[in-house]
């Protein structure tokens, strides 16, 4: 098992800029996401860890050893294609034997005993044995990703790396595979990237998520962190439901005091551990759907009203939408709670669970001195030891 | 894997030896070309089967299966594709399948008797010519008069020539030695371009759309004057710089394997480059993910799934060069060249008076024959092509690589005698086109002229046959219009009963050899009013118009394909018929294609050889081009020879090269619909 290091990878197509800026460490046996809307650069990076593609500039580490200028097939990776890229022209057997056949191991290659032995292992660990004979054509989708990801693990790769597994498969299939991908990450302990566009997905897999947007990686933390402790607006927005209320900055103190608009005052807390906030900065107040209640349970609780535009009931809660000073906002209250459209209402937040954010992207996080998203990682000493 | 820790009670791991590589490679040789093989005998069997069980079925509910068939006639058919329907069916039957009957019943009747006789067929194989095993009942002896001698050493010439084994046998080993040189030349050409990027890369690819360009008839004609005993390579290598002890001569069949394999690799080059790049870039990328490399990577994936359009490829090598006329009758003063079947056929019915020998007609089913199953077994290969464009929509990174200044020159090392070579056809009608006089040990002619293009114009017989010869061919292309984007709509959006074989009808022509076509148009025509004496016009329109048809059609049914059906049904939806939706939204959708396929129609109606030489032969005046071609090839005085052949030929390049360019463009990487498989 290997930690990845990323350093400040840079990776352009001409002149797009497909990522840039990538520093990370990847820790041996975890499970990390790359998550992101369409061409926002997930799968570059995980190309780039494959060696696909060579990056403008910084380099890759699988523990110490610098990998960035080795070729793919020295790099001991399994990858697993969103379209599973099974080879019409094999069996499932072939498929799977096909990167044993290949692999050297000290100038010694594998007996044909040994490689039948371990593809019907790997055939077993994703649970389709006896279907070695099998053309792939006649597989269902769910037993192609399966062939696709047992072809990946038997050649005991140092690591996984998954692009959009799941994204062919339908809803149903979808969890059950995901659960699949879990039990054997788990089972092999073995340090995985995972790249998806769905956040749902991201956050139940995930040791680690990477947000990314616009080829920056915008946040780098597990998935409790990602959600409560967003760094940029992008990421507030992209993972779960959130309200934004424009506004600048009163004062500073425990809780940093923002006037918004309609001139309230808002009462928040930086989720950026040693953000430099000043008095002035425009900001946004971001809050939860599910952090606003219509009960008051602290006298220093904001205070929020507006007018209802609609409401849905969706059987556990009651989505609320509605309007405060032209800013359209949601909520998530209780299934019998007594909203109509047309009402108005006041609700309350607690003043941890309003986010105060700054303007201007991840950009704005180099004021942080030594922000990890910025700064080469420095090799862990427990990998060294490996 | 979870076990990797215990010990194995065997070890897993043994030297990784070359040699054992090589050994086990050199164990799989023979099986894997037996394998090739069964399939190839699985296709037949298989399409043999799926026909006789489709008699089967009819014959057990006979009136019912023809019921069910009106009923469903009934349904698809309106007025208009009733009247396409019946015109198509009824110009392929009349002029092509008729015609190929006609051979068939000729090839076992006795004319005399009018009674079923094999008498043509052992007449045939008694004839040294044709199979050089002969008994001998008086001496009660096998004499055999095999020839193989390949190479002839006579003063300075040194002779290559190939084996002979008699016509039927030499037509075959030609054919398939032709198909390797082919597939060995079109794949590395197809690999190159698809998978590498270098300076210079689009002048290459430009360069390699040449070779189709020629028939290998034109081809030889270059060939045959350019690389002679005192051509431009031996005069270069032998005379001028003396590199040779002797000079070298290409003879009979091995000219024959030569010129062809320069003019048909192109066809394999064009079916591969389209496969290739059709392969998706991570099925590859699996591979080298998983540790293969280099020709591991292109022997264990791309290969095998590049397979389809290589064979198809293939295949249609095989059968245009088994039924090529052009190249034997450019070197008919060999005796070994005439021992092909298909100048056999020629030899036997083109005669000035139209009566021909029965045995034409029997070599003519031979040929038939082969071209058949050749077809059949295409058809399976290219609906196998379904199988390289399963992606299922990944990312797509084109998988060319950029290669280094040294890795490019080393590239142009191999490439550049490659290509003089490919061109060589080309280059050599050219130079010849324009050359005044060439004494014999000069490397390139002595002068130069533009005077030989008058034959153009100033030969009476040879403008005509120009003039008719685009007359033909654009009354063909109108009727192959019409009538093949009819036949492709009805293939394409109308659920006939029986429209596989309406597809195989009008596909079937790419493989049908035209001397076969020419010899049944004798012998069911001569001395009707299709045919009078002396007026083989109308004939040689009908023989362009089905032998060409298929480029057509594919290029249209392309077309239709890649139209949405709910843009027709939205029309249908808003009031239209069938009729006028195919008027105003099918025909203006699909136009561009069908004049693709039409211009290619066209251009290979005007360079037609094999129908044209036969039929010319009985009507000069009404002769086409190759036709005269052929004749100023041969002939003396002033507008006859080498040089004025030559111009003929360089007129019909230039006109191929601008309809390919053209077609190029309208059609992108849809090449397919050029070789109209």
């Amino acid at each position: 098992m290997v930690e990845i290091r990323l350093e400040n990878l840079r990776k352009t197509f001409g002149d797009v800029v497909a990522t840039d800026q990538v520093n990370m460490t990847l820790h041996e046996g975890e499970l990390s996401t790359l998550l992101g809307p369409s061409g926002c650069g997930k799968t570059t990076l995980l190309r780039l860890i494959a060696g696909f593609y060579t990056p403008d500039s910084g380099r890759i580490y699988f523990d110490d050893r610098d990998v960035t200028d080795l070729p793919p097939h020295k790099r001991n990776t399994g990858m697993c294609f969103q379209n599973y890229a099974l080879w019409p022209h094999m069996s499932v057997f072939d498929n799977v034997a096909y990167g044993l056949k290949l692999k050297r191991v000290n100038g010694m290659k594998y007996t044909k005993a040994a490689i039948e032995r371990r593809v019907n292992e790997a055939l077993e660990l994703v649970r389709l044995s006896g279907l070695g004979e099998r053309h792939i054509h006649q597989l269902s989708g769910g037993q192609q990703q399966r062939v696709a990801l047992a072809r990946a693990l038997v050649i005991e790769p140092d690591v996984l790396l998954l692009d959009e597994p799941l994204s062919n498969l339908d809803a149903k299939l979808r969890v059950e595979m995901r659960e699949e991908i879990i039990r054997i990450q788990k089972e092999l302990s073995i340090t995985t990237v995972y790249v998806t566009h769905d956040q749902q997905e991201a956050l139940s897999i995930s040791d680690k998520v990477a947000v990314m947007d616009h080829g920056y990686v915008q946040q780098f933390g597990t998935p409790r962190e990602i959600y409560h402790n967003p760094q940029t607006v992008f990421v507030a927005d992209f993972i779960g439901r959130c309200t934004f209320i424009d506004g600048k900055i009163k004062s500073i103190g425990e809780y940093i005091q923002v006037q918004i608009p309609s001139n309230q005052i808002i009462a928040g807390k930086s989720t950026i551990d040693g953000y430099p906030f000043e008095v002035g900065e425009s900001v946004k107040c971001a809050m939860r759907p599910e952090s606003l209640y219509l009960e008051r349970t602290d006298p220093r609780d904001n205070e929020i009203s507006g007018t209802v535009t609609r409401t849905i009931y969706v059987g556990n809660a009651t989505e609320v939408y509605f309007e405060v000073g032209g800013i359209h906002a949601q909520a998530l209250l209780r299934p019998d709670a007594p909203v109509k459209a047309g009402d108005k209402i006041t609700l309350y937040a607690r003043r941890p669970d309003v986010m105060v954010l700054p303007l201007g992207g991840v950009e704005a996080l180099r004021k942080v001195p030594g922000h990890p998203l910025f700064t080469a990682p420095a090799p862990s000493t427990a990998s060294s030891n490996v | 894997m979870t076990t990797a820790e215990e010990q194995p009670a065997e070890p897993e791991l043994i030297p990784a030896r070359i040699q054992d590589d090589i050994k086990y490679w050199l164990l799989r040789l023979p099986r894997g070309i037996l394998s090739v093989f069964v399939r190839l005998a699985h296709a037949i069997v298989n399409g043999i089967r799926s026909f006789l069980a489709g008699i089967v079925s009819f014959l057990r509910d006979p009136i019912g299966s023809i019921r069910a068939f009106f009923v469903k006639l009934r349904r698809e058919l309106d007025t208009l594709s009733t009247v396409q329907l019946i015109a198509v069916l009824g110009v392929f039957t009349l002029f092509l399948v008729a015609p190929l009957i006609s051979v068939v019943y000729t090839s076992f009747v006795d004319p005399a008797t009018g009674f079923f006789t094999l008498d043509h067929f052992t007449r045939l194989f008694g004839d040294t010519n044709f199979w050089p095993w002969q008994y001998n009942p008086d001496t009660g002896e096998w004499i055999t008069y095999t020839d193989t001698r390949t190479v002839l050493y006579a003063g300075d010439l040194l002779v290559i020539q190939g084996w002979d084994f008699g016509a039927v046998l030499n037509s075959i080993y030609v054919a398939i030695v032709v198909t390797m040189f082919s597939i060995i030349l079109g794949v590395f050409f197809a690999f190159i371009i698809a998978r590498y990027d270098f300076f210079g890369k689009s002048i290459v690819r430009t360069v390699l759309i040449f070779p189709i360009l020629a028939t290998p008839f034109i081809g030889a004609i270059g060939i045959k004057r350019f690389l002679g005993a005192r051509g431009f390579l031996n005069n270069l290598f032998y005379t001028t710089l003396g590199w040779l002890p002797f000079r070298v001569e290409l003879h009979g069949l091995a000219a024959i394997i030569f010129i062809q394999s320069l003019s048909f690799f192109s066809l394999v080059y064009l079916n591969a480059y389209s496969s290739f790049m059709g392969i998706d870039p991570s099925l590859e990328e699996q591979a080298e993910n998983l540790g293969a490399t280099g020709f591991k990577l292109f022997r264990s994936v791309t290969l095998p799934l590049a397979m389809p359009g290589i064979q198809a490829g293939a295949i249609l090598t095989f059968i245009l060069s088994i039924e090529d006329l052009g190249t034997p009758i450019v070197y008919y003063d060999d005796l070994q060249a005439q021992k092909t079947l298909a100048y056999q056929v020629f030899s036997s019915i083109a005669t000035q008076s139209g009566s021909i020998d029965p045995k034409g007609p029997a070599i003519g089913l031979i040929l038939l024959v082969f071209a058949l199953v050749g077809f059949l077994v295409i058809r399976k290969y290219a609906s196998l092509r379904s199988y390289e464009a399963g992606s299922k929509g990944g990312q797509w990174n084109p998988r060319t690589r950029r290669i280094s200044p040294q890795a490019t020159t080393l590239l142009y090392l191999v490439l550049i005698p490659s290509l003089f070579f490919a061109l060589i056809p080309q280059i050599s009608v050219i130079v010849l086109s324009f050359a005044k006089q060439w004494s014999t040990d000069a490397i390139l002619p002595d002068a130069w002229t533009l005077d030989n293009y008058s034959v153009l114009w100033a030969y009476e017989n040879v403008a005509n046959s120009i003039n008719l010869t685009l007359i033909y061919g654009a009354i063909a292309t109108v009727v192959i219009v019409l009538l093949g984007t009819s036949a492709a709509y009805l293939i394409a959006r109308r659920d006939l009963p029986g429209k596989t074989a309406l597809d195989l009808l009008v596909t079937s022509p790419i493989a049908l050899p035209g001397i076969v076509i020419a010899t049944g148009y004798f012998t069911l025509f001569y001395n009707t009013p299709f045919f009078p004496p002396g007026g083989p016009a109308f004939l040689i329109t009908m023989s362009y118009t089905v032998r060409k048809f298929p480029f057509t059609v594919r290029a249209a049914y392309a077309g239709l394909l890649s139209t949405p059906v709910v843009l027709e049904e939205a029309s249908m939806n808003l009031g239209a018929s069938k009729n006028q939706t195919f008027a105003k939204i099918t025909l203006p959708l699909i136009g561009v294609s069908v004049l693709a396929g039409s211009l290619l129609s066209f251009v290979y109606s005007v360079s037609e050889v094999s129908t044209s030489l036969i039929l010319g032969s009985v009507g000069r005046e009404q002769a086409p081009m190759t036709f005269w071609t052929n004749e100023v090839l041969n002939a003396t005085g002033q507008y006859g020879g080498y040089f004025n052949a030559a111009c003929l030929g360089v007129l019909m390049m230039a006109l191929q090269m601008l309809v390919i360019t053209i077609t190029n463009k309208i059609l992108g990487s849809r090449s397919s619909a050029i070789t109209g498989i």
